[in-house]
């Protein structure tokens, strides 16, 4: 039995990781700079909620693809302890940087 | 005995408000989901191969149904955010702006996140197999990742309910 720090992780886990934990934070970038980001409107029905949608996963598969061929021969790549604080990191980055940036001005109007 | 099968045309729904159902419906599956899973990890010690397999695809067809959900959901936000008066956004910023604001649209892009959440977890899961319960390790780090998914996924479901109440897609 080994404590989280000392359980090491697999390359191909690890390119799932770091390509889950990059693009949680993209989507929270992606929405800070939608309001100038006329191109994010792909599909204008569903205004610029499209782009972010459509470019972050494909970023999500190219750098999971990528990670994956880089790693895949390591049988060591960090602690599951680091990852999973990087993934929990990452999620509450990107859900922090939406949330910071909605209109919480019309919750007092 | 004959019984009346026509419908009161209060209950009759829509196909866009099923839609929206199926929408709400996915989400309640997946909490359920990943409770069961939680379940799982803090009460058994071993688990047979038919128990492991049976936790992969339920893991996996989880992280399907949220793919779907999240896809379910921007085909309904193509009707919500329409450019009619009578459309829910429209409503939503006449009445309650706040409800479109904060609610609607920290649902709407932050639930972008659920579809990695749902695949990370799943791929852990069919990663370590058997050993997410034998491995304390293992379980510990699912255990967070679940916990982490249950709450955000609550949080977001409470936010999509808020403005649903001022004005639902129809």
């Amino acid at each position: 039995m080994k404590p989280m720090s000392e359980l090491k992780v697999s390359g191909s886990l690890a390119a799932m990781f770091f390509s889950t934990s990059i693009t949680s934070i993209l989507i929270g970038i992606l929405f800070y700079i939608r309001q100038q980001s006329p191109w994010l409107a792909v599909y204008s029905a569903a205004g610029t909620w499209s782009g972010i949608w459509l470019y972050s996963y494909i970023t999500w598969i190219i750098l999971w693809l990528l990670g994956y061929v880089a790693l895949r021969g390591r049988k060591e790549v960090g602690s599951l302890r680091t990852w999973v604080i990087v993934f929990a990191i990452a999620v509450i980055i990107g859900t922090l940087i939406v949330a910071a940036n909605l209109e919480w001005a019309s919750l007092f109007e | 005995m004959l019984v009346n099968w026509s419908v009161n045309e209060q209950m009759a729904l829509t196909f866009l408000e099923i839609v929206m159902l199926v929408h709400g419906f996915i989400a309640s599956i997946a909490l359920m989901a990943a409770t069961l899973m939680v379940g799982v990890l803090l009460f058994s010690k071993e688990l047979n191969a038919q128990d492991v397999s049976r936790l992969k695809w339920i893991s996996l067809g989880t992280a399907f149904l949220v793919f779907v959900m999240d896809f379910i959901g921007g085909y309904g936000y193509t009707f919500y955010r329409a450019r009619d008066p009578t459309s829910a956004r429209s409503i939503i910023l006449a009445t309650a702006p706040w409800g479109h604001e904060v609610f609607f649209e920290s649902m709407e892009y932050i639930s972008l996140i659920g579809p990695l959440m749902a695949t990370a977890i799943a791929y852990v899961v069919w990663h370590y197999g058997g050993d997410m319960v034998k491995e304390p390790a293992v379980k510990r780090a699912l255990l967070i990742m679940l916990l982490i998914g249950i709450l955000w996924g609550l949080a977001l479901i409470g936010a999509g309910v808020i403005p649903t109440r001022i004005s639902a897609v129809r």
